[in-house]
């Protein structure tokens, strides 16, 4: 049994990476999606409806799920108060939202709860393979140190036989693990490295890798090897030398400078990455085109598939 | 010209599409204009904090007529509780309150308030006649600005009474204790899940509230319609051409059309600059083969420049689509991927690069040059 967290700052592929991963994982075990975060961008990516509150399957062996922490809460309120009246009242009242808002930690806890009673599903209705779309970083983060605050909180019960069996599942090294997703960007390098420290200092987890996403292509290496702008720019201008429209040549010229100049910031970004993340295998995922959103999952699964690097993640 | 004498501009948009690089940019562009600017921002990268001068948080930056704030949850929530109550031990007591702290640590919900609250505070005390607001990417954001009246039913003193009303037989001010059976079995159940006696703190902060409530909520009403307004405020989505922007662009723009917000914009950042388009491109593809000049580069570098070719079409017709579905009438501009060398990117000026691109935006608020 795996349990998989896909982890990054807003925008950076987490949803189309957790699908593309789910679809590759299908192939050959049981596979749930669950996701925390907007369902509806899920249903595009693989085609399928928009994940619901139970899980359902999509296609052979692909199951997906939404976890919605105010149903959650929801949920947790009838089942715990048991008398339908009290809660339905409580539920009902204008206030309600507020106190659930407050509520330090009680909305997490509930949801990775959630996730736990699937992880540990009976035998028939088990997957093999849970992976989890989360929300962005901090959110992420506050999800995953939960437990601690929480089992200061609360010494004995069932409550805390709960927040103990999340603890144990995400130490486990053999069953829980987290992929961290980044672009080469200055901004998502720097909350990729903030979250790294976090995951090693604060966190008990393991982090099983870091995907750069939309990695830009690599330029022909006599471009890449110019040492400076005005040899890059003669170069192409070489290139170019022909082509007589000076508004076509300026406007191709720039097209390649620009983009040579952006693949190389991205290699200074990952390098300095790599230094930080020793350890930490790094992957690169470049970055695609597509006219639909599940085209661009089909390539995804492609490059994962012809690289092999979902056997790494696993 | 609005109630506040100031012109609100939001900037709202998924995830990494560049909203805070883009609404620092606005700011610094429009206080070059000698006009009076104030620039709240949400969580800038380090790079732009120190550009605008927010190295240790909520500092008055270096460049003229303009004024940053960054939102500090924890500060700027202890501003917030003085400024609109206005005796001292009340604030204390408020301050104190578990939920208050709790709400503070909850994971959703506190930052946004926090953040409009902010935002009233500086529309009625700062000295400044444009407001720049970059929003954190999530949909409360919007959830709260389609109605106060949430938030204002959650805090109203005698609401919060009302809540705990029928587990009491008699009450006597200040001092809450249960009084049927019911009251204390879920007295004992709440504190075993929150920790506290939740409903002794919800009666003390509705009786530290209540002084301060009529005065705060008039306030906040007043605030808020102002953000309704189309002649003071303008709201700007920003998208880059990626999947998961545009769709989140296209929730966020349902929402605010939904409730009748003032929608004026939208910016598509981090677009491909150099488009040519497919027939120009089919003319010079093979020409273009045999006029480059041959060595063994020579397949390499084409193949090179298809590749790019062929992101840039694919960029543009993702804009395309997604433009023809918006309605006609709102301020549509692109901004481009590459400016500048990033590494570069170390004074306010710097970001003055974008300003051919972004200084369109300056005629929705030409109407409130006085």
């Amino acid at each position: 049994m795996k349990l998989r967290f896909v982890c990054g700052k807003g925008g950076v592929g987490k949803t189309l990476i957790t699908s593309a991963l789910a679809e590759i994982y299908s192939r050959k075990e049981k596979t749930l999606i669950i996701s925390l975060n907007q369902p509806e961008l899920i249903s595009k990516y693989l085609d399928c409806p928009v994940p619901s509150n139970e899980p359902f399957e999509i296609t052979d062996n692909l199951w997906v799920v939404h976890i919605d922490s105010q149903k959650c809460l929801n949920d947790f309120i009838k089942n715990f108060l048991k008398v339908g009246l009290v809660s339905k009242w409580i539920i009902d009242h204008p206030l309600y939202p507020f106190i659930s808002a407050t509520a330090p930690g009680l909305k997490e806890f509930l949801m990775l709860d959630r996730i736990m009673d699937m992880f540990f599903s009976p035998p028939v209705t088990r997957w093999d393979h849970i992976i989890v779309d989360t929300p962005a970083t901090g959110h992420a983060l506050n999800l995953f140190s939960i437990t601690h605050g929480l089992k200061a909180a609360i010494k004995k019960g069932p409550l805390r036989k709960r927040i103990l069996r999340i603890e144990e599942t995400f130490k486990n090294k053999k069953l829980t693990k987290i992929i961290l997703v980044t672009v080469p960007d200055y901004q998502p390098i720097e909350e990729a490295i903030t979250m790294f420290d976090k995951i090693n200092d604060k966190l008990n987890m393991h982090l099983s890798c870091i995907l750069i996403n939309m990695f830009p292509p690599k330029p022909p290496n006599l471009l890449l090897h110019t040492r400076s702008k005005k040899t890059l720019l003669s170069t192409i201008n070489n290139f170019f030398r022909n082509i007589y429209d000076p508004k076509l040549k300026m406007k191709l010229s720039k097209i390649i400078e620009e983009n040579v100049i952006f693949y190389k910031n991205s290699q200074i970004l990952v390098k300095s990455l790599i230094a930080h993340v020793t350890n930490i295998p790094c992957y690169k995922i470049p970055y695609f085109n597509a006219d639909s959103e599940y085209g661009l999952l089909t390539q995804l699964v492609k490059f994962f598939m012809d690289t092999h690097i979902e056997n790494v993640l696993l | 010209m609005s109630f506040f004498k100031k012109h609100i501009t939001i900037f709202c948009g998924s995830g990494g599409v560049g909203k805070t690089t883009i609404s620092a940019a606005t700011a610094i562009i429009e206080s070059q204009k000698n006009k009076k600017v104030f620039a709240l921002t949400i969580d800038p990268a380090q790079r732009l904090a120190s550009i605008l001068g927010l190295k240790n948080s909520s500092k008055s930056s270096k460049v003229e007529n303009l004024k940053v704030s960054m939102l500090n949850v924890k500060k700027d929530l202890t501003d917030l509780v003085k400024f609109y109550c206005h005796y001292p031990c009340n604030q204390e007591s408020i301050l104190h309150n578990k939920i208050f702290n709790s709400f503070l640590e909850s994971v959703s919900g506190a930052e946004e308030y926090i953040a409009w609250g902010k935002l009233f505070k500086i529309l009625e005390t700062e000295d400044c006649k444009f407001v720049f607001v970059d929003t954190a990417p999530s949909n409360y954001a919007l959830s709260f600005f389609s109605s106060p009246e949430r938030l204002l039913q959650i805090l109203e003193p005698s609401r919060l009474l009302k809540l705990i009303r029928p587990f009491y037989k008699q009450y006597k001010t200040n001092t809450f204790s249960p009084q049927t059976k019911a009251g204390t079995i879920l007295n004992r159940i709440i504190k075993s899940i929150l920790g506290f006696e939740l409903i002794n703190e919800v009666s003390h902060l509705a009786v530290s509230l209540d002084t301060m409530f009529e005065d705060f909520r008039e306030r906040v009403i007043q605030a808020h319609s102002t953000l309704k307004d189309p002649h003071s405020t303008s709201i700007i989505v920003v998208t880059s051409p990626h999947f998961h922007s545009l769709f989140e662009a296209n929730l966020i723009i349902k929402t605010l059309i939904d409730n009748n917000l003032p929608l004026k914009g939208i910016i598509f950042n981090r677009i491909s600059n150099y488009h040519i388009d497919q027939a120009s491109s089919n003319t010079i593809l093979q020409p273009l083969a045999d006029r480059i000049q041959p060595n063994i580069e020579k397949d390499n570098f084409l193949n090179y420049y298809l590749t790019l070719q062929e992101k840039e079409e694919n960029e543009y017709h993702l804009i395309r689509k997604f433009k023809n579905q918006l309605p006609q009438n709102l301020l549509y501009i692109e901004v481009p991927s590459i400016l500048w060398n990033r590494e570069s990117l170390s004074t306010a000026s710097d970001l003055l690069a974008l300003k051919p691109y972004l200084d369109k935006l300056s005629t929705l608020w030409s109407h409130c040059e006085q």
